[in-house]
C-alpha cells in the first residue's frame, strides 16, 4: 500500500507541490494526468525517495526514506521518460542485466521487442526503442509498484500498443503511469489522479473522469469523447 | 609486454650503459641500473597509471569528460604547498629523509581535497557540473596565489618553483617509489572493490539510487580515496599534466568497452604512456633532460587533436 501525504514540497522557494493527499491499495493501479509542469514528475520521484521528504511517503506503512536501500528497490522503481545514461559503451542487454532484480531478461527483451537489438550499444538506438528499453528495465527490475513517467510519449502507435499491452498484462505487479494521452489513460482504465494547480482530484472510477461533462468541464471544448475514443479537438 | 617495456627503456638514458658490466655489482653501470634506471622507469608506469585511472573514476564520478584530479585543483593546492616551502627557505631540506616539498605538496592536496568534500557536501549533490566549476575557480584562486609566491621569491627559488610546477620523474633510490606504489596499490583495489557500483553510476545516479546502491557513501569513500592516492603522488613527481585527460579518452575510444572492463586496461596504458614519454625526455639531445610534463603534453596533445579529427 502506498500513502503519500504532502503539505508543501518546494525547489528552494518555488513551491512546486501543495496538499497532495492520496492513496493507493495493494492491488490497484494508478493513472496520473495534469497539465505540463503541474508536478507529475516531481510526485513521482517523491514516491520513489529521489526527491527526499520527511514523513510524507509510506510504503506498506513504513516512511519511504527510512526502508533500506535494498529493500526499497524491491518495492518501488521509478522509469524515467528519457533513457539517459552517461557511459556510451553500455549494451541493451547489459543494460537490462543491471537493471534485474527478480525480473527476467529473456523475456523482457522478447516482449519489448528489443530481441535482435540486445548487443547493440544503449546509445545507437532510436528514441522510441530506447523507451521501449526502459519498459523493459522495468520488468528485470519487477518492484512491487513500478511508476512510469511518460512511457508512450515519444512512440509511434505500434509501439504505443507494445508498452500497453505490457501495462495490460500480468508481468508487473503495481503499475503507477504518468501520461499525457488520454486515449491510453482511457484504455487503461485505472483509477485517475488529476492534478491542476488549484488542487488535486481522484477519480476511483476511470469512466467517471472520461464522463463527457466532467471532460468538459476540465478541459473546455477541446477534449471530446466519441462513443470508444477520447480525442483533441483541433 | 609491459614487463619488456620497462626493460627496455631502462636502457636509455644520457649516460649509455654497458650490458656486459650491468651484473658487475661493484661497476658503475650497475648502480645506475638499480639506483636510478630502475626505480625512475617504475616511477613513471605507476605514475601514468594512477593519473590515468584516477581520470577515468572522477570523470565517472563527475559524469564529465574534461573531469581529472587536477582539474578540481588537487594539483594546484599541491602546488601552493611545495613552492610554498621554497619560499620559506626549506627546499632543500627534509624530514625523515623525505623532502619538506613532498610533505607540504602531500597536505596542499589534501587540503584541497577536503575543501572539495566539503564544498560538495555542501552542494549536496556531487554529480554535479557545479562542483567542476568549484575546481576550476579553486585552480584559478591557488594560480593567483602562485603567482604572489613568484613575485615574493628570489631568483633561485622561483626557478625552482617553476621546476615544480613541470613535473619531474627525476628519482633515486627506492623511497620515492615506495610512496606511489602504495597509492598506486591503494588505488586499484579500491576501485576493483568499487566496480559494481561504477558501473551503476555509468548509467545515473538515479539509476543506481533506484536498484537499492547506496550510492553517496560509496563514492565518497572512492572519491577520498582516488584523491589521497594522487595527493601522494603529486607529492613526489608534482604536477604532470593531460594523462588523466587524455589515456581514459584514448581507452574509451579504442576499445568500446564500458568502466568495469577498462579498469586495468587503463592503468596499463596510462602507465605504458608515460613511461615513452619519459623515455622520450631522457633521449632526446638537449644540455639537461626536458621535463617529462612538457612531453605529455606535447605527444598528448597532438595525438588527442589527431583522434578527435580522425573520428569525424
Amino acid at each position: 500500500m502506498l500513502q503519500v501525504d504532502l503539505d508543501r514540497f518546494a525547489f528552494g522557494d518555488k513551491t512546486v507541490l501543495k496538499d497532495i493527499s492520496l492513496t493507493l491499495e495493494k492491488d490497484r493501479n494508478l493513472t496520473i494526468m495534469g497539465a505540463n509542469g503541474c508536478g507529475k514528475s516531481t510526485l513521482a520521484k517523491i514516491m520513489c525517495a529521489l526527491y527526499k521528504t520527511k514523513k510524507s511517503v509510506k510504503i506498506d506503512g513504513e516512511y519511504v526514506e527510512r526502508i533500506s536501500d535494498k529493500k526499497r528497490a524491491l518495492k518501488i522503481n521509478y522509469i524515467p521518460p528519457k533513457l539517459q545514461i552517461y557511459d556510451s559503451y553500455v549494451s541493451v542487454k547489459e543494460y537490462l542485466r543491471l537493471s534485474r532484480i527478480r525480473g527476467e531478461i529473456e523475456s523482457a527483451l522478447t516482449v519489448s521487442g528489443l530481441y535482435e537489438k540486445q548487443d547493440l550499444y544503449c546509445k545507437d538506438l532510436s528514441s522510441g526503442e530506447a523507451q521501449l528499453l526502459l519498459v523493459a528495465s522495468a520488468l528485470c527490475h519487477g518492484g512491487e509498484i513500478t511508476v512510469f513517467d511518460e512511457p508512450v510519449s515519444n512512440l509511434d502507435p505500434k509501439k504505443v500498443k507494445t508498452v500497453f499491452d505490457i501495462l495490460k498484462g500480468d508481468m508487473l505487479l503495481q503499475k503507477i503511469v504518468i501520461t499525457h494521452n488520454l486515449q491510453f489513460a482511457y484504455k487503461l482504465g485505472y483509477p485517475i489522479f488529476f492534478m491542476q494547480k488549484s488542487g488535486a482530484r481522484l477519480y476511483d472510477d476511470c469512466d467517471e473522469f472520461f464522463d463527457k461533462e466532467n471532460l468538459f468541464r476540465l478541459f473546455g471544448g477541446s477534449v471530446v469523447k466519441r462513443d470508444d475514443i477520447v480525442v483533441i479537438e483541433l | 609486454m609491459v614487463f619488456s617495456l620497462i626493460i627496455v627503456s631502462t636502457f636509455f638514458g644520457k649516460v649509455s650503459l654497458d650490458i656486459g658490466k650491468i651484473f658487475d655489482s661493484s661497476s658503475v653501470d650497475f648502480h645506475i641500473l638499480t639506483q636510478v634506471r630502475f626505480p625512475r622507469v617504475l616511477l613513471a608506469f605507476l605514475s601514468g597509471g594512477v593519473l590515468s585511472l584516477s581520470g577515468l573514476l572522477f570523470q565517472n564520478i563527475f559524469r564529465n569528460d574534461l573531469t581529472t584530479p587536477f582539474t578540481l585543483g588537487i594539483s594546484g593546492g599541491a602546488t601552493l604547498g611545495a613552492s610554498s616551502v621554497i619560499l620559506a627557505g626549506f627546499g632543500s631540506s627534509g624530514f625523515l629523509g623525505i623532502s619538506y616539498i613532498t610533505i607540504f605538496s602531500f597536505v596542499g592536496a589534501l587540503f584541497t581535497l577536503f575543501l572539495i568534500y566539503f564544498i560538495s557536501k555542501r552542494l549536496g549533490d556531487i554529480s554535479t557540473t557545479r562542483l567542476v566549476l568549484v575546481g576550476i575557480a579553486l585552480s584559478f584562486l591557488y594560480s593567483s596565489f602562485l603567482l604572489i609566491f613568484y613575485y615574493l621569491s628570489s631568483f633561485e627559488q622561483s626557478y625552482q618553483i617553476l621546476r615544480y610546477t613541470m613535473g619531474s620523474l627525476l628519482t633515486v633510490g627506492y623511497r620515492d617509489l615506495f610512496i606511489v606504489f602504495t597509492g598506486a596499490v591503494l588505488l586499484l583495489v579500491v576501485s576493483f572493490y568499487f566496480r559494481r557500483t561504477l558501473k551503476y553510476i555509468s548509467v545515473s545516479y538515479d539509476f543506481a539510487f533506484l536498484k537499492g546502491i547506496d550510492v553517496e557513501k560509496k563514492i565518497m569513500t572512492l572519491f577520498i580515496v582516488i584523491s589521497f592516492s594522487v595527493g601522494l603522488l603529486v607529492s613526489v613527481t608534482g604536477p604532470i599534466g593531460f594523462i588523466g585527460l587524455i589515456v581514459p579518452h584514448m581507452v574509451k575510444r579504442v576499445l568500446r568497452r564500458s568502466i568495469d572492463e577498462l579498469l586495468t586496461l587503463t592503468f596499463v596504458s596510462g602507465g605504458i604512456f608515460l613511461l615513452l614519454c619519459d623515455t622520450v625526455a631522457r633521449v632526446l639531445p638537449s644540455i639537461s633532460e626536458i621535463p617529462v610534463g612538457i612531453i605529455t603534453s606535447l605527444i598528448g596533445g597532438s595525438l588527442f587533436i589527431y583522434i578527435l579529427l580522425k573520428k569525424r
